[in-house]
Formats: structure tokens, sequence, C-alpha cells
């Protein structure tokens, strides 16, 4: 049984936070601000924080700030606030994850569970793969060529060959950058005559499929107009 | 102060000013004579002075020589001659002798000299020989000089002035000649020195010199500094403003130099006129017209002084002379009448003043030949210095054209015409520039508030959402409740969508964001982006047909945005074309512009026009109940213009254009 603080200014919210993660088989506490929620975490184990940003008395960038000066459970701001400047000011001190408010709720039950499943299990994964030739990896996407099996975070994920073919040849350049024909080119090891569009679809399938939220692509993201590459997290 | 007390203050120190120069002189003068003196002992008498003793001495030695030798080959004396008012004959030395009795000038200088010789006696004193004997002139001579005398007789000299003592002449020649030619001389000075003369003067002098000798001392340094203190605060309190700032300038600032200088001079002669005409002998008249001439001519310099100082602070001293305005005059005279003409004539008129200045040069042989190259240069050197500030002129519109309002033109670098219309070309840089800023702070302050105010709206929308969803959840019998639900959650999530547009379409509108500009190849952002939409297009039955003739095409734009703006036009296709219908996408180079198309058929009709559609929050009428917050196509358009691109619908009856152009990379 994991515990997950929910901090958060509006009740109502926090609640139905509550709601999603219980059932989840989570054990939820709660606090109304950040000086409630450092008290939390002081007295009890904690192994995940959801943050609001403008909150009374200590806001959410602060109380993150505070809470990395000894501790690195995962911690997701989850804030009305949507500007880039913002999202980069809260993964900048510190936080794992930023969500915007009003979020889809199996969104945020997906990320929380992939960052529970990082912080408690991925270390042992990490230790295992480096003996292995076969295996390509970035952040918490693993894949095992000789099983073909792809992983998120520990999670199986079913992929077609093709799909695979992709993903394989991106993640064991992760990265670089390579454009459409470049793809084909090197997957089908044959001149592009334009059947390569179907290249760009099966890589929103991927997406569609590895990512939390496919419009904000944590591994497999898209430079427009250039090309596509897999994220180097390591 | 006033400026009547200034001018009060600077009379004051006018009149000052003359006095304390004559009173420095004067001191100056005593404190040299004094030393010339040798200085002066407290007690010391007039007849014993130097200056004095030197006096007498002239006095005995001048008289001696023009009663003894100053004779002509006729025997006449030569200053004499007319004065010898009297001849008489008379006992010298028991012998028969003559005295001639001297009307010398006036003078308290009295003398008797005998020429033992020749039994001849001058003399200066009013005697009568028929009652008075030599004894008796010699008697009178020591009762008049009761006080100071010299005599020298039978080689011996007595007197009471102490530095002429026999030891102390210093004309030992002339001593010498009296001792030779056997003369005995008597002379004397009445202490009272009734007759105004040298000697008088001397005395009258030596007196003063004595008594201000201390106070002359102290008067040098005292009246120096008080004639600078009176030359400084004189000057500064000329030239006085009234309350405006302007100088005060009375009628002879306001004439031409020349005529003031003229006025002045005059006064200044008047005043010399006095000098000259003084005719009389007499001191009182003398002083009297003196001083008056000197009063006029120093009227006449101060007033000299006061012009001239209040031209230059007027800055006239130039302007107002004849000369100059006469300058003018021509040269306004000359732009007058040029610029009643034509324009166009005017050109014209220089052409011809041009060759006919060329043709009267070359009637004159090397000169002319030189100053008509010189003209040339002159004139080549005018047409291309305009000519480069035509263009730089035209420059500077050109910059405005195009849309950079921070263009300014230096309009001292510009002449005549050219001058005003550099001036307008600033004017109208600024007005643009001023009005452009203005309208960038304000949506700058626009697309704040509507930030702050999304915030504030999508708290309580989190909520909405979250509780929708979670009632959709529970177990629900009544249908009814389901329909509402869905509308609810319907309306919630469109609600989201518009508040993020809102903030979006504002940012892009004020073109508060922040663009990271590069190379973007077309055809792999079309592919990309299709690849996002093939699903969707695919559910609708929408056939994409691209049509890209090169596949190296590149654009300069911040990909992200370029994307956004691909992905509300696919958005768009996506949700407003005919189902089962084809989606054509060209791809097009006319120059250095490349132009992607977008064509798809409209599943309603469009009854609008392509501007109300750009505008905000206006969709085609048909389709207002669909998903969307209508502003996406001006987002788009905002975004693409941003990114230095253009932006523009097209509609057709039910075909729908969007056309982007970009300049090639």
């Amino acid at each position: 049984m994991y515990n997950i603080l929910v901090c958060d200014d509006e009740k109502e919210i926090a609640d139905a936070i509550e709601l999603y993660l219980q059932r989840e088989g989570f054990n939820i506490l709660k606090a109304n601000d950040g000086k409630e929620a450092l008290d939390i975490i002081e007295k009890n184990v904690i192994h995940l924080v959801i943050l609001d940003i403008m909150m009374p008395k200590l806001n959410g960038i602060e109380t993150a700030k505070k809470i990395r000066e000894d501790k690195s459970i995962p911690i997701i701001i989850l804030s009305a606030k949507s500007e880039d400047y913002d999202k980069i000011l809260g993964l900048n001190i510190g936080a794992d994850d930023y969500m915007t408010k009003p979020f889809n709720p199996l969104e945020l039950v997906a990320r929380v569970n992939s960052q529970i499943r990082r912080y408690t299990k991925l270390g042992a994964i990490t230790q295992e793969s480096n003996k292995d030739k076969n295996l390509y990896k970035t952040g918490g996407l693993v894949i095992n060529d000789d099983t073909k099996e792809v992983t998120v975070d520990g999670e199986s994920v079913k992929l077609t060959p093709t799909e695979y073919n992709i993903l394989k040849f991106l993640t064991k350049n992760k990265g670089k950058v390579y454009s459409i024909e470049q793809i084909y080119e090197n997957i089908w090891e044959d001149e592009a005559y334009g059947a390569e569009n179907i290249i760009a679809v099966h890589i929103r399938h991927i997406r569609e499929k590895i990512e939390i939220n496919p419009k904000e692509p944590k591994y497999l993201k898209v430079i427009w107009g250039i090309g596509y590459k897999v994220e180097n997290l390591d | 102060m006033s400026n009547t007390c200034k001018s009060g203050i600077k009379i004051a120190c006018y009149i000052i000013v003359p006095i304390l120069i004559i009173v420095l002189i004067l001191s100056i003068a005593n404190v040299c004579y004094v030393y010339a003196q040798g200085q002066i002992k407290d007690n010391e008498e007039f007849k014993d002075s130097q200056g004095f003793t030197d006096t007498y001495e002239n006095y005995i030695s001048v008289m001696f020589n023009r009663m003894i030798n100053a004779y002509d080959e006729d025997g006449n004396n030569i200053y004499y001659g007319e004065w010898r008012d009297k001849q008489e004959d008379v006992d010298i030395n028991g012998q028969k002798g003559t005295i001639i009795y001297v009307t010398d000038e006036y003078t308290n200088f009295n003398f008797l000299i005998i020429d033992n010789n020749e039994n001849i006696a001058y003399t200066n004193l009013e005697h009568t020989m028929n009652t008075d004997s030599i004894e008796k002139i010699k008697e009178s001579l020591s009762v008049s000089s009761n006080n100071i005398y010299w005599n020298y007789d039978a080689g011996r000299v007595s007197t009471n002035i102490s530095k002429l003592t026999i030891e102390n002449i210093k004309y030992k020649s002339f001593f010498e000649e009296i001792e030779d030619e056997n003369i005995s001389y008597f002379s004397g000075i009445d202490n009272d020195l009734i007759i105004s003369d040298n000697i008088k003067l001397q005395s009258i002098m030596f007196n003063i010199s004595k008594n201000l000798y201390i106070p002359s001392i102290i008067a040098i340094p005292i009246s120096s500094i008080l004639l600078i203190i009176a030359i400084v605060v004189g000057a500064r309190f000329i030239g006085l403003r009234d309350e405006n700032g302007n100088v005060i300038l009375n009628w002879l600032d306001k004439q031409a130099l020349f005529l003031a200088l003229l006025v002045l001079s005059i006064i200044f002669s008047i005043g010399a006129m006095f000098f000259s005409a003084i005719t009389s002998n007499d001191f009182i008249i003398i002083f009297i017209f003196c001083f008056i001439g000197a009063i006029i001519m120093y009227i006449s310099a101060v007033l000299l002084l006061e012009t001239i100082v209040k031209r230059i602070k007027t800055k006239t001293l130039i302007r107002n002379t004849l000369i100059y305005k006469f300058y003018k005059w021509l040269k306004d005279g000359t732009s007058k009448t040029l610029n009643k003409i034509n324009k166009t004539y005017k050109v014209v008129i220089y052409f011809i003043l041009f060759i006919l200045a060329n043709v009267i040069l070359l009637q004159f042989n090397d000169i002319g030949i030189l100053l008509m190259i010189a003209l040339w240069i002159f004139v080549i050197y005018k047409v291309n210095s305009i000519t480069i500030q035509f263009y730089e002129i035209k420059d500077a519109l050109q910059e405005i054209y195009n849309g950079n309002v921070e263009v300014y033109l230096n309009e001292e670098n510009y002449k005549g015409d050219l001058k005003e219309v550099s001036k307008y070309v600033n004017d109208i840089a600024g007005g643009f520039s001023n009005a452009i800023s203005e309208q960038l702070k304000s949506e700058r302050m626009k697309t704040e508030l509507i930030t702050n105010v999304s915030h504030d709206i999508k708290t309580p929308l989190t909520s909405i959402i979250n509780y929708v969803d979670l009632l959709e959840k529970e177990n629900i019998d009544n249908e009814n409740i389901k329909k509402y639900l869905e509308i609810i959650d319907n309306k919630s999530q469109k609600l989201k969508k518009l508040t993020e547009d809102l903030v979006e379409a504002s940012k892009a509108s004020s073109g508060n964001i922040k663009l990271n500009i590069e190379r973007i190849n077309l055809d792999e952002l079309i592919k990309q982006e299709i690849g996002e939409f093939e699903d969707k297009f695919n559910k609708i039955g929408l056939t994409t047909i691209i049509d890209i003739k090169d596949k190296n095409i590149y654009i300069n734009a911040d990909g992200r945005y370029i994307a956004r703006v691909l992905d509300n036009i696919f958005s768009n296709i996506s949700k407003y074309a005919l189902e089962n219908s084809r989606v054509y996408i060209d791809v097009n180079k006319e120059n250095d512009n490349v132009l992607v198309t977008f064509k798809n058929i409209s599943r309603e009709k469009l009854n609008i026009s392509e501007e109300e559609l750009m505008q905000r929050f206006v969709r085609g009428d048909e389709s207002r109940n669909t998903e969307g917050s209508g502003l996406g196509l001006s987002i788009s358009e905002s975004l693409t213009k941003l990114q230095g691109g253009e932006f523009e619908i097209n509609i057709d009856g039910d075909l729908f254009k969007v056309m982007i152009i970009f300049k090639e990379a």
C-alpha cells in the first residue's frame, strides 16, 4: 500500500483525486496548503506528492523546493497554470511531472502509476539491463530485442512488427532526429517511393501505445518539419 | 532686485569709476613723486627739500646765464632785450655803473646780479634808483627774502638753504664761472610765496605730498579694489532683461551698428571740441572746459560699451549692421521672387543662371576658366548631395512602408525643401511608432488579463469536469440523467477548450510568443501532420491527395507553431468537411514564395464571407453547434503572421480553401 499526498487548496479537487486514486488501491493523505503538506511529509512515509501551485501560506513551487531539500519522492505538479514558463519552472525545481487543470482523471492515474513504478521498482531492472546487450532503453522505456518485448515503466506494451522496428531503430539511436525518409530507408533498407507516408501514422500509433498523453509525448517526440526522435532520458 | 535699482547701481558705478581712476592715478603719482624727492622726513620743510633745492639752483643758474652769458654779437641780451624796462645809472663799488631792471616772468625768485668787472647790475626787484642805491636793493632783497636766501659775494656763499652750501652745489662749472667773471650774486625768495609760480606750485605739491603720502599709499590698493568691483558690478548690469527675459534696448541699441557708431563719434567729437576751444589762460575756465569735455567723451565711451555689450547679448552685433541688413534684404527679396515663380521654373532659372555664369566666365581668360571649373565642381557637388539626400529620404519612406517605423532622419543633414520633407518623414514615423507601441502595450495587458482570468476559470472547471466524470461512473438507471450528464460533460469540455484557445488567441494576436525559428521541411511537416490526422480522416471517409513537386522545399518557421497552424486547419477539415470527399493539399513555388493550399468541400452551406470567418468567435453559421471555440482560424492567422507568413481563406461555393504563403528559405 503506497501513501500519496494530495495538496490542493480547493478541497473538492483534492477529494475527487482521492476518489480516483483510492480505486487504484492507494492510501491518500490530504493537505490544504504547502505548510500542511510539509508537516504530513515530516510525520508520515509518503511515496508520491501531487502539488497545486497557487496555494495560500506556501505555494507549490516553494513546497516542492523544501521537499527536494531532503527527499527524492516523486512530485507531480497539478496546476491551472499552463504556460510553458510555469512548466519549465516546475520541472526545474525538481518536480518529476507537470499536469495542467482541468485534467483527465485517467491520465492522472496513469502518471501516478508510472511515477510509483519508477520510484519503487525500476532500480533493479536497470542493474540487470547492463548485462544484456540486446536491451535498448531510455528512461522507463525498455526494449528487449531477444524477447521482442517492450515495457514502459515495467508495464508491457503490445506493438505490431513495423511499430516495433521503428521504435527499436529510434531507441537504438536515441537523441538523434530522423526524417520519415531516413526511417523508411533504415528499416526497409530500400528507397522510399512515397509509400513511406505510412511511417507518420505508425509513429502516432506507437505514441498512443507507449505515451500516457500522446499529445505531450515523453519518449517519442515529433520535431515538426524535421523528423522524429526518441528522447535520451538517461 | 528691480531693474530701476540695477540701473541705479550701474550709473553709480559709471560715476565712481572715473573718480576712482583719478584717485588711483593721483595716488600713484604722489607716491612716485615722493620717491623722486627722496624720502620726505616728517619735520622736513619745503626749503630743505631736494625738489626745492634743485629748482632754486636751477633758477640761480638760469638767471645768471640769461643776464651774463646770453648776449648776441651786437651786445643785446637774447632773452631780456625786450624786457629791459629801465636802465639807470648807479653807483657800484663806488664807481659809476648801470643797473638794468628786468621785468622777468612772474616769479617769487628775486635776484641782484652785479658784474663787478663791467659795473653792471641786474635785478628783477622793483625799485627807484633815485632814492635807492644798490645797498637798498640788497636790503630789500633780504627783507623780502626774510626766510630763504642765497648769496655769493667775494668768493663766499651765505645761505640758509641747507643743500645749497658751497659743498653741495651741483653746477660746479657755473659756480666757477661766477668766480671767473667776478660777479656778486644775491637772491632770495619771499617766504610767503605770493606769486603763483613754479616754486609756489612745488611748495603746494610738497605739502600735499607730505600730508597725503600715507593716505595715498593706503588709497592705491583700496581704490584698485573698488575700481575692479565697480567695473565688475557695472558690467554685470549692462543689458538688463525685462520680465520676459528680453534685453531692454534703447533707441541707440536698435540702430544699425554704423549709425550708432556715427552718433557716438559725434558726441565724442563735441567733447573733444571743448578741449580745443580753450583760449583763456584762466585756470578755472580751463578746468571747467576740460571737465565738461571729459565728461562728454566719457559718456560717449560708456554708451559705446553698453551698446556693444547689449548687441552681443542679443546676438545682433553682426545682424544689426548695415551690410548684413543689405545682404538680408537682397537674399529675402531674391528668395521671395523665386518662391513666387513656379517650382518647375525655379530649376529652369537656376539652369539658365548657370549657363549665363559659364558664358560670362568664358569672357575672361585663365581666371575665368579656373572660376568656371570651380563653379562646375560646386554645381556637381550640390546636385550630388541633393541626390544623396533624396535617396536617403526615399529609403526612409520605403522602410516605413515596409513596416519599420523606427526610422529617423537627422534634419540637420538636409537643406531647403528636403529639410522640410525629412521633418515630415520623422513626424510620420514617430506617429506610427507611438501608435504601434501603444497598441502593443494594450494588447499585452489584455493577454495578461485573459491569462489570469483563465486560471481562475480553470479551477472550478476542474471540479465540474471531475465530478461529472465521477457521476457518470455511478450506477444510474435513469436514462434521462445519463443524457443530461453527457450534455454537461460536453459543455464543460467545450468550456475547457474555449478557455485554452482564448489564451492562445490573445497571445498569438498580441505577438506575446517567443519564437524559435528553424529551417522547416514542408514535405516532412505535411506528412507528419497527416500522420496525426489519418485516423480521424479515415473515420469520415476523407481521402487526402497531396501534390508536392519538390521534396526539398524549406521555410523558416517555428516548428511547434507552424504545426499548430496545420493542426488547426486539419482539425477544421476533420470537423467541417463533407464525408467521403477528398482533401487536396498542394505545395507550389512561386518566385521566392512557397504556397501551401488546402482544399476541401464543406459539409454545410457556407453563407459567410472570408473576412467574417477569420474574425474571432465566428464559424460557419450552420456549424455553430459543433465542438470547437471558433478561434482556430484566427489563431492560425495570427501565428502564421507572427512567423512572417501570410494566411488566406477563400470560399468558392462549397469549396473551402486555405492558403499559407511563406518565403522560401
